[in-house]
């Protein structure tokens, strides 16, 4: 065999494993096996296998859940499946300081462990973006604001002392 | 209104509030991401000059 | 030609460098959410779309060199596999900084996050291999069929935030970001575009000159033709 026939014959081969690979991926059953995080009504749905192991649980923070305490740095809030009002939820308990982009309503995903005290301990707390980017409102200052809210900290940070 | 529900916000955030849904701050996160590019290109730049063709001074004909 | 793009490309691809990074940085306005912070994006995106532009001419330089040998496509391949995985790194590097005040981590295994860590590994193998084999037409054979096989991780990155669930958000686009925002994010993806082409075409004059240089030694293999770069099955 030429070399440039024995090339293309390696090139049909290494195209076959390729698209092979691709389709397997694409169109295989990958996702259902490695779920990146499950929601709210899935790990409930699980019952008491879902007791135990460290797991991702992720969706939207309940609207009017969250509840922090600064002083000993506990959040608790809750988690649902989506933003229907009914949705199945989950409570989550968390001991760090949640990133600055957690609001109400914001996609979350925690990492933890869940048990038959229906609280979910997280060790883990992550919030999502969306694939918006937007200017402020009119009227909304997001960087003077924060140099006041600076300032204001900076105020009572000496005037505490 | 608004102004007072900013004061309100404000407020939270200087006591530690959380849950604002925004982000305050943050540049020096934004310097050293453009530095890193910055950086990666002048560094790769130099590298593909020190790398140069040396031995025929015309470089390859092309 | 590839006088004048040398010569004409990198003031063209500073000015848009500048120009892009400027308005990013210092006329867009900030995100309502993310603040300043957002400014990452006129950095992190193109460096990740102009990777995946990079090491797609990798593929293509892949086939067509198993299709028809030439010092020129592998030569090509090793320079588009190189600048892909700078242009790869510093967009993971800036994604992972990104994702220390937004998301609050660094770092997660979500499917976006891990194919992009496999398309790294993976270049990475690439080069290693390529500096590894002495023989130049062993090497360009086999690091073609890497390059083949390695490709299969670019659409996989591209829909993996869309194919399963990720921290990661899905692809933005014209609708979903503000025209402001829009503006320095084309001029940077072109500054970026510039970039590339000036980098691959310098990185691609040394491996052409170390090939000829290889296959003019007096151990490679005989030459049949009156070229001395020649060698069996290679043109």
């Amino acid at each position: 065999m030429t070399p440039v026939a024995r090339n293309r014959l390696i090139l049909v081969g290494a195209l076959l494993v390729a698209g092979a690979g691709l389709a397997v991926v694409a169109f295989g059953k990958i996702g259902d096996n490695l779920v990146y995080y499950w929601s709210p009504a899935e790990m409930l749905g699980q019952g008491e296998k879902a007791y135990g192991p460290t797991i991702r649980l992720g969706g939207v923070v309940k609207p009017g859940s969250i509840q922090w305490n600064a002083e000993h740095t506990t959040l608790h809030f809750h988690v649902a499946t989506d933003h229907t009002p009914g949705s199945a939820s989950v409570l989550v308990r968390s001991t760090e300081v949640p990133p600055q982009m957690f609001r109400d309503g914001i996609g979350v995903v925690v990492e933890g462990t869940f048990d038959k005290s229906q609280v979910f301990a997280s060790n883990r707390l992550m919030v999502n973006h969306s694939n918006e980017y937007r200017a402020p409102k009119p009227g909304e200052e997001p960087r003077k604001w924060q140099e006041t809210v600076e300032g204001s900290t900076t105020a009572s940070a000496t005037g505490a002392q | 209104m608004s102004a007072l529900m900013t004061l309100t916000v404000l407020a939270q955030a200087a006591a530690g509030e959380v849950g604002s849904g925004r982000i305050q701050g943050g540049w020096g996160y934004v310097w050293v991401s453009y530095g890193i590019t910055w950086g990666a290109f002048a560094l790769y730049s130099l590298s593909l000059w020190l790398r140069r063709p040396k031995n025929s001074p015309a470089g390859p004909k092309e | 030609m590839g006088k004048f793009l040398r010569m004409a490309l990198p003031p063209i691809a500073l000015g848009l460098l500048v120009t892009g990074h400027y308005i990013g940085l210092a006329v867009a306005p900030p995100d309502r959410e993310m603040g300043d912070v957002q400014r990452i994006m006129y950095a992190h995106v193109p460096a990740v779309w102009i990777a995946l532009m990079a090491l797609t001419i990798n593929f293509i330089c892949s086939v067509v060199y198993l299709f028809k040998p030439s010092w020129k496509t592998d030569s090509l391949a090793e320079a588009s596999a190189e600048v892909g995985l700078l242009f790869g790194t510093v967009g993971v590097l800036l994604g992972a900084i990104w994702g220390r005040p937004t998301w609050g981590v660094y770092w997660t295994w979500d499917p976006r996050l891990t194919t992009a860590a496999i398309l790294l590994v993976s270049y990475m193998g690439y080069m290693a291999l390529r500096r590894f084999v002495e023989d130049p037409e062993k090497r360009a054979v086999w690091s073609a069929v890497v390059g083949i096989i390695a490709a299969v991780d670019l659409p996989i990155i591209w829909y993996s935030v869309k194919w399963w669930r990720s921290l990661h958000q899905v692809q933005s686009s014209p609708k979903t970001v503000d025209p402001e925002m829009v503006l320095p994010l084309r001029i940077s993806a072109f500054a970026f575009l510039a970039f590339m082409i000036l980098f691959i075409l310098h990185r691609y004059r040394i491996a052409l000159h170390e090939r000829q240089a290889e296959v003019a030694l007096p151990d490679a293999l005989p030459t049949d033709g009156p070229q001395a770069n020649r060698t069996p099955g290679v043109v």
